[in-house]
């Protein structure tokens, strides 16, 4: 298997969609919240990709889609706050 | 020169800061928002996160080791990785640190943030705004 490593342009380039892509979902989660409980929601350039309730899956489903899960903004949409201490 | 992150809407709010992982040993690269945690005492990769750039921690190398949280003990491997931000003053610089990145073994089920710990954060002034919901990242050692 041939392992690409991409450039610094290229890296650039996907980090900057990247958090274009987070900004995004970031303005539309109220809504996202209602329309995709308790999944997982894949945002990549403007547009939701994918969504689904399991990881794995949502991975698949992007990568039949050609979507590079390594660079587009995947966020759970729990529908019960999540409490947290780390 | 600041790295500039928001809050989220956590219940109560979260500050996260978007960041660039680059593993070059794996040559793998991700993109990440981190949540910036003073109590971690090192930046952590989650598994939702390494699972999005198809890292598998049970491939990689060299013994785990073990951490305390409030949730109990955790697993974790580190390796090699660069941490890039961008810099809110200056568009198309990024803010780079070298460090040895903790991948932390668990299921994605967890749903657990990854985490911006004090290995960089102690390199840093830090604006946690909570009131006005700002969030800024001023590297003041090791670098620039």
């Amino acid at each position: 298997m041939t392992i690409e490593i991409p450039n610094r342009e290229e890296l650039d380039a996907h980090f900057r969609q990247f958090c274009i892509d987070s900004d995004y979902l970031n303005s539309i989660w109220p809504q996202v919240k209602k329309d995709y409980p308790d999944q997982y929601v894949a945002v990549y350039k403007g547009e939701i990709v994918a969504t689904h309730k399991k990881l794995k899956r949502l991975l698949a489903i992007m990568n039949e889609k050609d979507v590079p899960p390594n660079y587009a903004a995947v966020r759970f949409a729990a529908s019960k706050p999540r409490k947290l201490i780390l | 020169m600041a790295i500039e992150g928001h809050y989220r809407d956590d219940n109560p709010p979260a500050p996260y800061v978007y960041g660039e992982v680059y593993l070059p040993d794996l040559h793998l690269h991700t993109g990440v928002a981190f949540l910036v945690d003073t109590g971690a005492h090192a930046t952590s990769l989650m598994p939702d996160d390494a699972a999005e750039m198809g890292l598998d921690i049970r491939n990689l190398g060299g013994r785990y080791q073990r951490v305390e949280g409030v949730g109990g003990e955790a697993r974790y491997k580190t390796t090699r990785a660069v941490l890039r931000f961008q810099d809110h003053d200056a568009f198309g610089h990024f803010q780079e640190f070298e460090i040895d990145i903790h991948l932390t073994r668990g299921h994605a089920w967890q749903q657990l943030p990854s985490l911006l710990g004090r290995d960089i954060l102690n390199e840093c002034e830090c604006i946690l705004d909570g009131v006005r919901e700002r969030v800024a990242i001023r590297r003041l050692a090791g670098g620039g």
